[in-house]
């Protein structure tokens, strides 16, 4: 009977093994926007180091950029510099892959490099970009190591990303879905962990983001300026059937839309820059803007956090739930503040190699 | 057996329901009694007499200003009727995912800004009524968790947040009291 235990024990360990399917990361090219051909040979260079990198520290398979390019020259195609994000999930489909990786790369002046990275996650519709700036010559590995660690965090730990922990002493504004019985005891953890709480929401009697879940969740989807977790939009898919006919009505709603589109897709991010800009002027006190949702239960939370003095995403957090058995707000805000506040580092493993 | 069993489940749900009415404080600055405060209540004006009374009896000087005289989010802008005129417009596509993002942009400026015009109103409490902490507090039945929290308008860093349990002895007079305790401590 023991035997057979074992055996059956083995069997499946085996077949689970066999159907764990390693997530495929694709590295398109880091295209060189420098207009200086001097720095073309980095445009492999350095996806070749990223893939190697990520390798090392996620268990995946990689498709590096010439191996991503035969790969497509099977089906006449070619791998391009440059996509637009509508292009991801048509290109993610051709090759197969669950990630795709590309960006450019841009030498500053005083011998610093600006790394902006595009990921996207295969059917997800949602592209995550970062960008990272650093020394050329001394610094260049310590470029790779961080990105490399942006990369693993985003894809190993739930969509977490932090440029800079967010440390005690830090002063934050706070926006939740919580009644205001509930944030009183949110902005009581944040007081006990050393942090300054700005009213920003609890300057109400009534909270109106706690009787709004779906108008706080929009806030999952922040783009400012060097980094970015969006949506992807193709506008070219949306048509309208207008003609001759259309009367003067139809016409002007359709320029309406248009209006739509500009200053609420294309310009959201200048229009928000100048609101955020005016924060600073409103909230001078106030280092940090944290959108923090809890679910209903509230034993767990998404987090986003923009710095008001640089107005760009510097903190997300898809998933942060306490450990334990009986969890509950105060538990899920101590560990979202742990989790901000604690450095985040590549696994020891990685940094033997 | 069966008695243990229905005396441990009666402690398990006192406990629980003890646990829901959890008493909260925390505190960065005291509100000394001479402070200069506006306490703003959302209650019929013969509580709102009393809560005032009780802190015009500690020599607090309370500027004269109604929670009625705040506006809010939705007198000013029904905002969340947005997004149904933006689904009755006759758009016969499949792909709205372009719309639907930049319908969500609207809301997220409107609540950026929302937040902004809040700060602006609260800065004039501070320069026009030269107020120093706001007050806001909450007073329920008992049963329930009565809350308040100050806010000083010279920074805008929330300074006291208390929650409070009523206890069975507790009156309206005794919840008020003890919330100024709390914050001149």
């Amino acid at each position: 009977m023991k035997k057979c235990w074992i055996i059956v024990c083995i069997c499946v360990l085996i077949l689970s093994s066999t159907v764990y399917a390693k997530t495929t990361v694709a590295f398109g090219y880091l295209t060189n926007r420098s207009g200086n051909p001097n720095f073309n040979y980095m445009e492999i260079i350095f996806p070749n180091s990223f893939a190697s990198s990520i390798e090392a520290v996620y268990d995946c398979n990689v498709i590096k950029p010439l191996k991503l390019n035969e790969l497509l020259e099977k089906k006449q195609l070619t791998l391009q510099k440059h996509y637009e994000n509508h292009e991801l999930p048509q290109i993610t489909k051709t090759i197969d892959c669950d990630l795709f990786i590309f960006g450019y790369f841009i030498p500053l002046p005083d011998n610093t490099i600006k790394i902006v990275l595009t990921l996207y996650e295969s059917g997800s519709n949602q592209i995550f970009t970062f960008t990272n700036i650093g020394r050329m010559e001394t610094e260049i590995f310590k470029i790779i190591d961080r990105i490399t660690l942006v990369l693993f965090d985003f894809f190993g730990k739930n969509g977490f990303f932090m440029s800079k922990p967010i440390i005690r002493g830090s002063s934050v504004g706070l926006i939740t879905n919580l009644n205001p019985e509930e944030l009183n005891s949110m902005y009581a953890e944040f007081f006990n962990a050393g942090y300054s709480v700005i009213a920003v929401q609890g300057n109400e009697l009534d909270s109106y983001y706690a009787h709004y879940d779906e108008i706080i969740n929009y806030f999952q989807y922040i783009s400012t300026d060097a980094n970015s977790y969006d949506i992807i939009t193709d506008w070219s898919k949306f048509t309208m059937t207008l003609g001759t006919w259309e009367g003067k009505k139809k016409k002007e709603w359709q320029e309406d839309l248009r209006k739509i589109y500009e200053i609420y897709d294309l310009n959201y991010k200048v229009f928000k820059n100048t609101v955020l800009e005016k924060y600073k002027k409103v909230y001078p006190n106030c280092d940090y803007l944290l959108f923090v949702v809890y679910d209903p239960s509230r034993t767990s939370c998404w987090a986003r956090g923009i710095d008001i003095k640089t107005k760009q995403l510097i903190f997300m957090h898809s998933n942060i739930s306490a450990s334990g058995m009986s969890k509950d707000l105060q538990k899920t805000t101590r560990q979202l503040i742990t989790v901000m506040q604690t450095p985040t580092a590549l696994p020891q493993k990685y940094k033997k190699k | 057996m069966k008695k243990i069993f229905i005396i441990t489940m009666i402690v398990y749900i006192g406990l629980l329901s003890c646990a829901t009415k959890k008493g909260v404080v925390a505190r960065k600055t005291s509100i000394a009694p001479g402070s200069r405060v506006v306490v703003i209540a959302n209650h019929p004006n013969n509580i709102k007499n009393v809560i005032i009374a009780r802190f015009m009896n500690k020599n607090y000087s309370v500027k004269a200003f109604n929670a009625s005289d705040l506006y809010t989010i939705e007198d000013v802008y029904d905002i969340k009727d947005y997004k149904k005129v933006a689904y009755m417009q006759p758009l016969k596509n499949d792909n709205m995912v372009s719309f639907e993002k930049a319908v969500e942009n609207i809301y997220k400026l409107h609540i950026y800004n929302y937040e902004l015009s809040k700060a602006e109103a609260l800065n004039d409490m501070r320069t026009k009524y030269g107020t120093q902490f706001l007050i806001l507090m909450e007073l329920k039945d008992w049963q329930k968790v009565s809350w308040a929290r100050a806010i000083d308008l010279t920074n805008m860093e929330v300074v006291w947040v208390e929650n409070y349990p009523a206890q069975y002895k507790d009156t309206l007079e005794t919840v008020v009291d003890h919330f100024i305790a709390s914050m001149s401590k």
